[in-house]
């Protein structure tokens, strides 16, 4: 009977079951090479996953509500590029990196404009902006990489990419830990959160109970792009770079982290932490693959199989798992 | 019975050339049990889409309580105390039964607009006593809506109906796809909705099921309302006749 009980709840909730998977992966890589565990690979790890992590969150929220965002990896290079090119131009470095996170709203802004106003599939609408938003960034810089303002620089690579002495953590770890909590407050204990679940789920139920399912859909968007650009903020002030063609690929890895986290792309299941579970287990897959010394042209195959394996498990767990009546 | 809640005047709709309502006027008194009858495309369910606030009438009145209102949307028609209960869409399916139950009104601990944090404990006991009412055999309210069955399905949502002490509870086809026996047991909360003084409004292909719980029963075909009456004037046979032969 408790056993019932158990094999239910981790049925009913596959982040776990990525978690144990995340477990034995680092396990696996930690047997091969005991270097994958150590200071020096821990701090790498814990500087590239969040990034993704981000993006995936956001990923994961829009998903919960029923939409996808294809323009997320392009929106990680624009925010950046703005950023850098603005403060570059004798713009103040902290009014360019607002200036570059409003941009993202406003991409976000326009995907769910697109998507809800003429009815499109998101999937369609955001890669036409995927598009879009990467011709611009490449546009902007003329092709060309800029320098990185260095001095102008200085606080917000202190506020968010600086590593922290004495620790594996740079601060963008830190922000990560905060936005985490902040959006596992918006998705899982806000009324918002309810909503978005609903909208995902049932529109037409959400709806006729009084849920503005339009408002929630926009809501998510915008913090879609937001988080992306947020984490190309982090990636450029820590690689001391702003290139318009990073981040390519990020959307579908987005998507992967968030399906392996146990996100269903039919919308109204997922969750913050499966999110950040997925996104871990994909970059330490990648790293570890490094480590492992194998050929690192296998990630895509692994994450391939991971995302095979992960949406039939929780397709039939959870098929499963509703039949039982305890 | 004879105070009215719900009044209509002249009450037209268009889609684009088809006109789906033509100048209906209802007058549903408090606490009655009203069933629209028609075949597919009559117009009940125009009708009731208006009352719920999904559509806009074109042209007509809609009074409540004798108060004149102009019914947006979902949210006025439920500030108002107008419930509906869409066929197969009324709930969430992968969500539990307390989130469902307060979905669009969940208790909240503090507000910022309309930005809240849940009150989960309140949610969990508040939907263990709802669904009490209406005698159904489920333990809590973390329960996923996808594992109950049709008739449990219906039970959550007029738990839900008592819970917010709804007016007038509009629901379409609530005996659609039931069991006999779960029919029954829909048929039994409705009396006890009746009982407790809300006004019923349902949408039915079967005449059988509703005959026994309305107290009226109103005909629709081609748009217009053609039959009005009460059940002791009736029969299944003359309604079933109206239906067919209109």
């Amino acid at each position: 009977m408790n056993f019932r009980k158990t094999f239910k709840t981790v049925a009913t909730r596959p982040e776990f079951a990525a978690l144990a998977i995340f477990i034995i992966i680092a396990i696996i890589f930690y047997g091969i090479n005991e270097n994958f565990l150590n200071r020096r690979n821990l701090r790498v790890l814990f500087t590239i996953s969040p990034e993704i992590a981000l993006i995936a969150m956001g990923a994961t929220i829009l998903m919960v509500s029923g939409e996808f965002d294809l323009s997320v990896g392009s929106v990680f290079a624009l925010s950046g590029v703005i950023m850098v090119v603005l403060t570059n131009a004798g713009v103040n470095p902290h009014l360019a990196f607002t200036i570059a996170l409003i941009m993202c709203i406003f991409v976000g802004l326009v995907n769910a404009f697109i998507t809800l106003r003429f009815g499109i599939p998101s999937f369609i609408a955001t890669l036409g902006t995927m598009f879009m938003v990467r011709s611009i960034a490449i546009v902007i810089v003329k092709a060309d990489f800029p320098t990185f303002p260095m001095e102008e620089m200085y606080w917000l690579r202190a506020i968010f990419a600086n590593p922290i002495p004495g620790t594996v953590f740079r601060m963008s770890f830190v922000w990560f830990v905060l936005i985490t909590l902040l959006l596992i407050f918006y998705l899982h204990r806000s009324n918002y959160g309810n909503w978005s679940y609903a909208t995902g789920d049932n529109p037409a139920a959400a709806a006729a109970m009084g849920v503005n399912t339009t408002s929630v859909k926009i809501r998510n968007f915008v913090l879609c792009s937001f988080l992306a650009g947020l984490a190309g903020i982090f990636m450029v002030l820590r690689t001391r770079a702003a290139f318009p063609s990073v981040g390519v690929g990020y959307e579908l890895q987005a998507i992967a982290a968030s399906v392996i986290g146990g996100a269903s792309l039919f919308g109204g299941i997922g969750t913050v932490f499966g999110a950040c579970v997925g996104a871990f287990l994909l970059k330490f897959l990648d790293n570890g693959l490094v480590m492992a010394r194998l050929d690192v042209n296998w990630f895509r195959f692994a994450v391939g199989t991971l995302l095979i394996f992960a949406v039939i498990a929780n397709t039939n767990l959870r098929r499963i798992a509703n039949k039982m009546r305890d | 019975m004879s105070e009215s809640i719900i009044k209509c005047e002249n009450l037209n709709k268009w889609y684009g050339s088809i006109q789906a309502l033509k100048d209906v006027s209802i007058d549903i008194k408090k606490g009655e049990a009203v069933g629209l009858v028609g075949d597919n495309g009559a117009g009940k369910s125009t009708f009731i889409k208006i009352l719920s606030g999904v559509h806009k009438q074109d042209s007509g009145n809609i009074y409540f309580n004798d108060n004149l209102v102009n019914i947006k949307n979902a949210r006025d028609a439920m500030a108002l105390g107008i419930e509906t209960i869409f066929q197969d869409s009324a709930l969430a399916p992968t969500l539990s039964i307390a989130r469902n139950l307060f979905v669009g009104r969940e208790p909240t601990k503090f507000k910022i607009g309309s930005f809240g944090l849940m009150d989960k404990e309140k949610m969990a006991t508040e939907s263990i006593e709802a669904i009490k009412k209406v005698d159904l055999d489920l333990r809590s309210g973390d329960e996923i809506v996808e594992n109950l069955s049709g008739g449990e399905r219906q039970g959550v949502v007029i738990a839900r109906a008592i819970y917010f002490r709804t007016k007038v509870l509009i629901m379409d086809e609530p005996t659609n796809h039931l069991s006999v026996k779960e029919t029954a047991k829909v048929l039994k909360w409705i009396d006890k909705l009746k009982s407790e003084g809300t006004t019923c409004i349902f949408i039915t292909h079967n005449l059988h099921h509703v005959y026994p719980v309305s107290d009226r029963l109103i005909t629709f075909a081609r748009g217009e309302k053609i039959a009005d009456v009460y059940k002791k004037d009736t029969s299944v046979e003359e309604l079933t006749r109206m239906i067919t032969h209109d």
